[in-house]
């Protein structure tokens, strides 16, 4: 059964479904690039805030100058233009990876979930021999053509984006979306300026209705796009979804991420239906055999795979409720799942003089900063030791208190840490943070 | 006729429901609040307050021309009056801290009231040659003029106060410069009235119904948000600013005299106090004598009693936290900091009110820049 297995997955399959992806994804790459400094956000988001809160493990990552910034950015502009030519791909790809990763590893709160699965996407096309059909890598002779590309590729990326729709939807079994329809009448109440619409979406019963749609949308559309008799119609519930998404929220570049990755669920060779890619011509040579899984990348496989479904469940492993005190939130595709809002204030005493005073972050973090501190009891922490370590830089050892208030769904504001635990003098992330909500 | 098959089914099912959701939730919310309510408040309460903001202006405009025409003691008293009941009224309106309030061309905030006022710089224009009139205050850097200056003319001299307006050439060109900046403020609260009326500028018609010409708002809950955002900051400004800066928040303990607003007039408290009713005026619609719709009134129905009550509750204590502070706060930051710093943490609570349970219900971003999310 299992040699059946592989040999199931090592046969080969048209390639041009996933060409055709690769070069999609690497515009994409590069557009998103693009449109970061277009949109004139480098500055106020990495250059203008003086602390930035790192990912533990992280810390030592330098924080670039602007200039190298925007040669960072340059360079998955042009990593992204390689992935879709592929042009020196794996150089390519290792050169947005690492602008990408450098980048999005500075500040914590900078995090999206498109962009972890862009930059999950980068390792699997870095690892992937997905250049070797429709590249110029191939035309350049750089690098041996494949006319057929072997099936065990296709499918791992579609267990990639499977993974993620399908633990959206599973995080989305809960109370709130499900019963009280939140945090979505929340969002909908927001949305204005829409004729028609405005009217429709002020009521508690269609963000229900909508909530519903959606967890059952996440939880099945892979399946939906797999089956050749449902897939023009999901194909369509795909761009219409990501699309009015695109149009209600600022998620920036994710609809297009995901309409992308929906057309992995074609038939490998789907983009011969289309005219333009009737030039693609499909000879009937084997598969080379360096394509057959097996050995290191049988291992890489199976870890990654593992990984995928490891990482969103580990908030098993820990006390409370995921989407109150968010430990293990990130990295599980816990998307568009809440609103909270806050509020964050830190008491500094000096013991020595008998003096207390407050500090607002406002003053020192910029505005998405701030928002992120103000919901997230690891950055609140990850503040307070900060300010500790500022004053003991200037000779005072002083005690560092949060005030902090968060409303979560709709519900009430309660203090989302302990206001009476020092952090400058405190053990890292504990079960300090009210586990009873 | 062919039969359906199952997709087209579950699609017509689908479009059925659709329909009658639409139906049931048009007629359970009816039309959008918010153009109404934000109607409201730009005729019931910003525009009468910028009103009363500019007949109290021109009046303190003319006690200072009587006082100066012939300086009196009661003459002095008078003035300083009328200038604190504009100055009073103007806090009211510090809630609506946008639109001419703070953008070009008009920009009035700062340069009515740049505050703290620099001495200096107004004690350089009264050693000046320059003339002191319209023209003349042009080149006046704004710490030197508008409200504070106004202020700062009025009271610095405490008990000589009079004497420093009297007799000699001195004294003729303070009372000249308090003239001609009683007077440029007047005229800045008359533009602010243009700026908000139908037949000038016509804020109202960019604050109540988004898009308007000048595309300010690009929707009614933008301009929700803009309000709901100012309450938040018109009660951390008080909080941080005006009460904690004073006792060294950010001198780490060191009482700072020079970063109280108003202190020369003894009106420190007394702004914070206004600052507060304008924010109850903005919440509830009402001002004066007349109420209408606030941002209360936007509040989800679920939810509305609980967050009303939540909000005068805290207002309540704030008020009453304020008005225990022993007077004036330029003396209290020394003699009593403890004071200034319960009535911080007081305020607090409706700082949270606002920032984190008004802001989620109403479905306001505050502060957010425009960086993507999911």
């Amino acid at each position: 059964m299992y040699a059946r297995l592989r040999a199931s997955l090592s046969r080969g399959i048209d390639p041009l479904g996933l060409v055709l992806f690769r070069v999609l994804l690497g515009l994409l790459f590069a557009f998103s690039a693009l449109r970061f400094v277009l949109k004139g956000w480098v500055r106020p988001t990495y250059v203008e805030p003086s602390f930035h809160f790192r990912y533990s493990g992280f810390e030592w990552i330098p924080t670039p100058d602007l200039w190298l910034l925007y040669v960072l950015f340059g360079g998955m502009v042009l990593g992204g233009l390689g992935i879709a030519l592929g042009a020196l791909y794996r150089l390519s790809t290792g050169l947005w990876l690492v602008c990408f990763l450098w980048v999005e590893l500075l500040d914590k709160s900078t995090y999206l979930n498109h962009y972890y699965l862009m930059t999950l996407l980068g390792v699997l096309a870095l690892v992937l021999p997905l250049h070797r059909s429709g590249s110029l890598d191939v035309r350049l002779g750089l690098v041996e053509r494949w006319d057929r590309a072997p099936r065990w590729m296709l499918w791992l990326l579609r267990f990639q984006i499977a993974v993620v729709y399908f633990f959206a939807g599973f995080a989305k079994l809960n109370a709130d979306w499900l019963l009280r329809g939140e945090p979505m009448w929340t969002w909908l109440r927001g949305l204005d300026g829409v004729p028609l619409v405005s009217s429709l979406i002020a009521a508690q019963a269609t963000a229900i209705a909508m909530s519903w749609a959606g967890a059952l949308y996440d939880l099945t559309i892979p399946l939906w796009l797999s089956l050749q008799r449902t897939r023009t119609l999901a194909f369509l519930t795909v761009v219409l979804f990501h699309v009015m998404t695109w149009m209600i929220f600022p998620i920036g570049v994710f609809p297009w991420l995901m309409i992308i990755s929906a057309t992995l669920f074609f038939a490998p060779g789907w983009p011969r239906r289309l005219r333009f890619f009737r030039w693609h011509k499909l000879p009937q040579a084997p598969l080379a055999d360096t394509s057959r899984l097996g050995g290191p990348m049988l291992a890489f496989v199976g870890l990654w795979c593992l990984l995928q479904v490891a990482i969103p469940l580990r908030f098993l492993a820990y006390p409370g409720e995921v989407n109150w005190n968010e430990r293990g939130f990130r990295f599980s595709w816990r998307v568009m799942l809440i609103e909270k809002t806050g509020f964050i204030e830190y008491r500094v005493v000096d013991p020595s003089k008998d003096r207390s005073w407050l500090v607002s972050p406002r003053n020192e973090l910029s505005p998405l900063q701030y928002k992120m501190l103000s919901t997230q009891p690891d950055m609140m922490e990850d503040y307070g030791r900060h300010l500790a370590s500022r004053y003991a830089d200037q000779g005072l050892s002083v005690q560092i208190y949060a005030d902090s208030w968060v409303s979560w769904n709709g519900r009430p504001a309660r203090p989302a840490l302990d206001r009476n635990r020092d952090l400058a003098n405190s053990a890292s992330l504990g079960s300090w943070f009210d586990p009873a909500l | 006729m062919k039969s359906l098959k199952t997709w087209q089914v579950f699609t017509l099912l689908a479009l059925c429901v659709l329909h009658i959701q639409l139906a049931c939730s048009i007629a359970e919310n009816g039309p959008d609040p918010r153009p109404e309510v934000l109607t409201a408040l730009a005729a019931n309460v910003i525009i009468p307050r910028y009103a009363d903001f500019q007949l109290a202006m021109d009046l303190a405009a003319a006690e200072v021309e009587a006082f100066c025409a012939e300086p009196s003691q009661d003459g002095l008293e008078l003035s300083r009056l009328a200038i604190s009941e504009a100055y009073l009224l103007w806090k009211r309106s510090e809630v609506i801290a946008f639109g001419p309030h703070r953008e070009q061309p008009w920009a009035i905030a700062g340069k009515l009231d740049l505050w703290p006022v620099r001495p200096e710089n107004v004690q350089e224009v009264l050693d000046g040659e320059g003339a002191v009139d319209e023209e003349g205050l042009i080149s006046v850097i704004n710490g030197a003029k508008g409200l504070p200056a106004v202020q700062w003319l009025l009271w610095e001299r405490g008990e000589d106060s009079l004497e420093a307006f009297t007799g000699s050439a001195a004294g003729q060109r303070r009372c000249a410069l308090l003239t001609g900046l009683s007077a440029e403020a007047a005229s800045r609260a008359a533009t602010m009235v243009q700026a908000w009326s139908s037949e000038g500028d016509d804020w109202q018609l960019e604050f109540a119904n988004p898009p308007g010409p000048l595309g300010r708002f690009l929707t009614s809950q933008d301009a929700v948000s803009e309000l709901v955002n100012r309450m938040i900051f018109t009660v951390e400004n008080i909080r941080l600013l005006k009460l904690g800066k004073p006792i060294g928040f950010e001198a780490q303990g060191q009482i700072q005299p020079d970063r109280l607003e108003a202190p020369y007039s003894g009106n420190s408290l007394a702004a914070c106090r206004a600052n507060l009713a304008g924010l109850v005026e903005v919440f509830h619609g009402s001002y004066g004598n007349s109420s209408g719709k606030g941002l209360a009134d936007l509040l989800p129905e679920a939810r509305r009693a609980e967050l009303v009550t939540s909000f005068d509750l805290a207002m309540s204590d704030s008020e009453q936290s304020l008005a225990s502070i022993t007077e004036p706060l330029s003396a209290t930051i020394f003699a009593a900091p403890d004071e200034v710093e319960a009535t911080i943490e007081i305020l607090r609570q409706l700082q949270v009110v606002l920032q984190v349970d008004i802001a989620q219900a109403l479905a306001v971003t505050v502060r957010f820049n425009d960086t993507d999310g999911d």
